[in-house]
């Protein structure tokens, strides 16, 4: 039901990892004196860092050291934002076609909640959580779909795809571009004190 | 209407009345409608639609609950005799969402008109709710 930044972490992942691999492959190189005909300091005999006590005791290399660590933050904050779970709703749906005469509005998890509900009617089902993504014209519908032992898991969907989905549609009033069913079996049931007969 | 001027209907010597005309006008005074009444009768207009329901309970407009049977919420903007309407209701499902609301505007822009008068422009509707059935439309046996 949610989004999880697994994408970008693993676009991450792949390019710290190919970094890391030139570095070594660059290091192993530099140590075993294959590159030394590039440049002197990657000589096996040389010492690369000699001169970096130079460098390090510039005036403006502690400001330096600042922007770098503030650039850091800021990149670690922005990767640790992008790990909450999204949830990718649809936003406020408008049923109007002409603004002029007035706007309709509807949030879209009125729309869910009432599916959802709808769900839960069916034999067998304990709990239902529905989810609308998209847009009014091309909407998506998640469900995740709590059943009992005793369900038939194939059915279920059956009877979402036949008696669930063609009312969503209805009242939505356009088809869905794509539907995902997501069904969790557990030892929880779900009692009614009523039940409709007629 | 009763005229005050002519002493009733077809009264003595008085020349006829013109029951629309601009003389006998003057004289039968203002019919002033306050915002509330246009308010109540948008309201109870949408709540004649069987697939439209409201909000009722709650105390001091706090803890308002979803009855399909109660008066959708209306606020109206007055400017001279043109309403705006804005209204928030809950619409039975499974009916088209868009047919049911296109329904209620077309049925307040109509009957406001026709009841109170005011002109009716614009109407904003917001849908709140999404219910199940009217709990008229059941019994309940114990």
């Amino acid at each position: 039901m949610r989004i999880l930044a697994g994408g970008l972490n693993r676009a991450w992942l792949t390019v710290i990892g190919l970094v890391l691999l030139v570095l070594g492959v660059g290091w192993l190189l530099a140590a075993s004196g294959l590159l030394a005909s590039l440049h002197p300091a990657l000589d096996q005999e040389a010492a690369p860092m000699r001169g970096a006590s130079g460098v390090l005791d510039q005036p403006w290399m502690p400001a330096a050291m600042i922007v770098v660590a503030a650039l850091l933050i800021l990149a670690g904050l922005s990767w640790l934002v992008r790990q909450i779970p999204r949830k990718r709703q649809a936003p406020t749906l408008r049923f109007h076609e002409d603004a002029r005469q007035g706007v309709t509005l509807m949030e879209a998890p009125v729309f869910s909640d009432a599916v959802a509900h709808d769900v839960e009617e069916l034999e067998h089902v304990t709990a239902a959580r529905a989810l609308l993504r998209g847009s009014r014209s091309e909407p998506e519908l998640v469900l995740r779909v709590a059943v009992n032992e005793r369900a038939d898991a194939q059915e279920v969907v059956d009877a979402i795809s036949e008696r669930i989905l063609p009312r969503a549609v209805e009242a939505l009033g356009v088809p869905f571009t794509d539907v995902g069913i997501e069904i969790v079996v557990t030892r929880q049931s779900r009692k009614s004190d009523r039940v409709r007969v007629q | 209407m009763f005229d005050a001027s002519t002493g009733g209907p077809g009264g003595g010597e008085h020349p006829p009345r013109e029951p629309d005309g601009p003389a006998s006008s003057s004289h039968r005074g203002h019919l002033v409608l306050a915002e509330k009444v246009v308010e109540k009768i948008a309201a109870q207009c949408a709540s004649e639609i069987t697939e439209v329901g409201g909000t009722g309970g709650g105390f001091l407009g706090m803890g308002r609950q979803n009855d399909p049977e109660a008066r959708p919420k209306v606020s109206v903007e007055l400017t001279g005799a043109i309403a705006t309407l804005s209204i928030e209701l809950g619409v039975r499902y499974p009916a088209s969402i868009a047919r049911v609301t296109q329904q209620v505007r077309e049925e307040l822009g109509r009957r406001v008109t026709e009841l109170a008068g005011v002109q009716v422009r614009q109407i904003d509707i917001r849908v709140g709710y999404l219910h199940g059935g009217s709990p008229a439309e059941e019994r309940t046996l114990l």
